[in-house]
């Protein structure tokens, strides 16, 4: 790829990066009603993105392949939280204030355009994580996904929790941080190499010469992935996950949920992709599998220990961090989504994105004692005053516990199916087991919604954009798990594209290594 | 970058090579070793600096003289303000101890143990490039900086501009919560 | 040339820096251990009072700092590497051939690099950053 072909394909990037400056500087403004518009720059932008990506696809003769369909997943769903995360900058005390009239206009204390510039700043990251075709470019993506998210959780509740749990999650990020970058380092140092295409070369060059990839190139390529494992919550870099979620407010919890976590995973896809065709060493193989076990049965077995709504959606985001590393195992599959764990995860990114959003959509759509509801008090009984909430409540947690119509059934499938095919059967009986632990604490929010007994304290939140949310990301969520076909092929196409190998159009599938399938 | 290409290429240092290198890989893992052992912050800061420091000798060994600078004015400079900068807004007390209990040593040496395991693994079985294929035909000095300029404005254009939009991003967080936090503590 | 005197040349290179950093170690090492073999001490109440017309000092140096010292160091680091960023270009810009294509791309190159870091400063002027009151 030239450096034309490169900068054409970051149009929706520059898009949102134009929206982002904008929303900084609108957001100055002296009078409301121009800084109030910041929120719709933010909308603008992203739909602009999403035009840009649909026109390329358009010209590219209408093949998705990962990049655009990263990008796409990410302007929709990216919509989604938007309008979850609108009123953020009005629940806080000194904006309100200021734009009551209550306060004198002071440009310092005032929290508009940041909080949504910060959330494009974030989604732009995402986006070029997606473009990456190199380890510097890589790098700098994950941390401009992260960044902006370490300061959305800190400053966008007034609270002193939120703040704590800001600052734990940038040092512990920035600590992952580190460990990724060594391993990137080492994996230049092993290849001599930056760009992912001429380091899969000299990987092949080692094989060639000796049969396997160097040792040292195996070692950055384990630290990275640990590394990374952060931005997924996965084990051993899971522990932040329930502080952080509880810590920030909904909408954000909502974002942490999906954002980092997307981006993470392309990020996997694309260092796995790092490695010869059909070959994994051993040690990546037996790694993979044993935080794929530990962060599945981690997240779920703690999930049982919750009293908060709010702690348990976030070791359920644990789990099915885990369920998305079974998919990577399968990564070099053959062309049909059942056999391509690259495309099964893309899918399940979406699948688990909806429901997970539309329940913390729900959470941030309640409100008890004047705070977010987050306990199993405050949604207890909600079928009684807030049944439409209630309903779309029921429809998140079954897909993400996978029940059919729902769209988490089939990403399931899809996940679990690509597993089989490449012979993890032992991992995938780990993980149906986990999926069974999972349905009590599922079932446990679902039952508190509609058998519990309401205290009548808990109100919704003013706004209708929040409950819209929810209640798009629900339908979206039950009609994409009756119609999914069209999402699953798109997906697939998208799988035949592994990111270190951007300029073949069609890849020859491979039969799965010899050292994967013994197990 | 390619004058020397057809001449010998530079050993750097040349026969002290190896009494530099052992010199500064003592300052760099004592130091590192005070980091860690020592319980005072302002101390770390300063053992910091050391480690900084050699690594910034190793560049210069290697005549990646760019990035040495860097490495001194950035971190050794820079980071180093910022951290001690940290400790007086802070703590009470610049010479408070930092106290870590028996099982959080236990858990830091463990998974100190780990990653060192992992490197000498990677390392003892990897046959690493030597004498002039290791140190690359660089130039030096101006050479070099131009043909990092060279690379930043064409190969790796869209890392540069994100790298920009990366500090912008670090400065408005900064001046977000720092500026917030500031009025929130005088009101 | 040879291997060894392109060796030899490098590290006369170096040699005037590493002289230079052994006299500055060398000098203060010998002044604090010469006034302390050589120079008598004293102490007395007298003697460890604020000079002259200095100010009597209050309170203890030991305190926090106002976290808008913070927000400067911060600032200049940021910008600091910004201008590392800067200088690998100014070194490479003079160099194209004069008339040549790359010239206005390079620049605009540049520039889109610069823009942000002026965005970034617009937004801490109006938020009152370099502001002290």
């Amino acid at each position: 790829m030239n450096m034309a072909e490169k900068i054409a394909g970051v149009w929706p990037e520059i898009a949102l990066l134009l929206g982002a400056a904008l929303c900084l500087l609108v957001g100055l403004a002296r009078s409301v009603a121009i800084r109030r518009f910041t929120g719709w720059i933010a909308a603008a932008s992203l739909l602009v993105a999403g035009w840009i990506v649909a026109a390329q696809v358009c010209n590219a003769g209408g093949v998705i392949g990962l990049t655009p369909y990263i990008k796409l997943a990410v302007v929709a769903v990216g919509l989604i939280l938007l309008m979850v995360a609108a009123a953020v900058p009005v629940q806080l005390k000194m904006t309100r204030d200021i734009e009551a009239g209550r306060e004198p206009f002071e440009p310092g204390l005032v929290i508009r355009g940041e909080f949504f510039a910060f959330f494009l700043f974030s989604l732009t990251g995402v986006m070029l994580t997606a473009d990456a075709s190199d380890l510097v470019w890589l790098f700098l993506a994950l941390e401009l996904t992260s960044l902006p998210t370490y300061v959305m959780v800190a400053t966008s509740r007034d609270r002193v929790e939120a703040q704590e749990s800001g600052v734990k999650y940038f040092f512990l990020g920035a600590m992952a941080a580190a460990v990724f970058l060594y391993g990137f380092a080492l994996i230049y140092g092993a290849t001599g190499q930056t760009s992912f295409s001429l380091i899969v070369d000299a990987a092949n060059q080692q094989i060639a010469a000796q049969g396997r990839i160097s040792p040292l190139l195996t070692t950055g390529i384990v630290l990275s992935l640990l590394g990374v494992a952060f931005k997924i919550a996965a084990v051993p870099m899971h522990f932040y996950a329930a502080d952080v979620y509880q810590g920030a407010t909904t909408a954000v919890t909502a974002f942490l949920a999906f954002v980092p976590k997307t981006a993470g995973f392309v990020a996997l896809i694309a260092l796995l992709g790092l490695l010869p065709d059909g070959y994994v060493p051993p040690a990546i193989t037996w790694l993979l599998w044993i935080m794929a076990a530990l962060t599945m049965t981690v997240g779920n077995v703690l999930g049982l220990m919750q009293s908060n709504v709010k702690r348990v959606l976030a070791y359920s985001s644990i789990a099915h961090s885990g369920y998305m590393l079974v998919g990577l195992l399968a990564l070099h599959g053959s062309g049909d989504a059942l056999g391509n764990g690259t495309a099964a995860i893309l899918f399940y990114l979406v699948a688990y994105g909806l429901a997970t959003i539309g329940a913390f959509a729900v959470l941030g759509s309640l409100q008890a004692r004047g705070e977010e509801a987050e306990t199993f008090d405050d949604i207890s009984g909600l079928v009684r005053t807030h049944p439409v909430l209630a309903g779309v409540m029921l429809l998140s947690v079954l897909s993400l516990l996978g029940l059919p119509p729902m769209i988490g059934f089939l990403g399931k499938i899809y996940l679990f199916g690509s597993a089989i095919q490449h012979g993890f059967v032992g991992l995938v009986v780990i993980a149906v087991l986990n999926s069974a632990v999972s349905a009590v604490y599922y079932l446990r929010i679902a039952s508190a919604c509609f058998f519990g007994d309401s205290e009548g304290h808990t109100v919704s939140t003013p706004g209708i954009s929040r409950p819209l949310a929810a209640g798009i990301a629900a339908v979206a969520a039950l009609i994409l798990g009756f119609a999914g076909g069209r999402l699953v092929s798109t997906a697939r196409d998208a799988g035949g594209f592994p990111t270190g190998r951007n300029d073949v159009v069609t890849t020859p599938s491979q039969p799965p290594a010899a050292t994967t399938a013994s197990r | 970058m390619l004058l020397l290409a057809d001449q010998t290429v530079v050993e750097p240092f040349g026969a002290v090579k190896p009494l530099l290198f052992y010199a500064l890989a003592a300052v760099i893992v004592l130091s590192a070793w005070g980091i860690v052992l020592s319980q005072n912050i302002v101390r770390m800061a300063v053992y910091l600096l050391l480690t900084l420091a050699g690594v910034a000798g190793f560049y210069f060994m290697l005549h990646a003289e760019f990035l040495a600078a860097v490495q001194l004015i950035v971190y050794a400079g820079g980071t180093l303000i910022l951290i001690v900068f940290g400790v007086m807004l802070t703590s009470k007390n610049p010479f408070m101890q930092l106290k870590t209990a028996l099982w959080e040593r236990f858990v830091g040496v463990l998974i100190g143990l780990v990653i060192f395991g992992l490197l000498l693994f990677g390392l003892v079985h990897t046959a690493l490039p030597t004498g002039a294929a290791a140190t690359g035909e660089s130039g030096g000095g101006h050479y070099q900086v131009a043909a990092i300029g060279r690379a930043l404005l064409s190969d790796y254009l869209v890392p540069f501009e994100v790298a920009a939009v990366l500090l912008l991003v670090v400065m408005i967080g900064a001046a977000f919560m720092a500026r917030r936090s500031a009025k929130q503590g005088n009101g | 040339m040879t291997t060894i005197t392109l060796a030899v040349s490098e590290f006369g290179l170096y040699a005037p820096v590493g002289i230079l950093l052994l006299m500055a170690i060398g000098f203060g090492v010998a002044n604090v251990a010469l006034s302390t073999v050589l120079g008598p001490s004293r102490h007395g109440k007298v003697k460890g009072m604020v000079y002259e017309s200095g100010m009597n000092p209050i309170g203890s140096a030991k305190r926090r700092f106002n976290v808008r010292f913070y927000i400067v160091a911060m600032t200049f680091l940021v910008f600091d590497v910004e201008i590392v960023f800067l200088y690998p270009w100014a070194s490479v810009f003079p160099s194209l051939a004069e008339g040549s294509p790359y010239g206005v791309l390079f620049l605009s190159r540049m520039l889109f690099f610069v823009l942000t870091s002026i965005i970034a400063f617009a937004y801490a002027w109006r938020k009152g950053v370099f502001r002290y009151d």
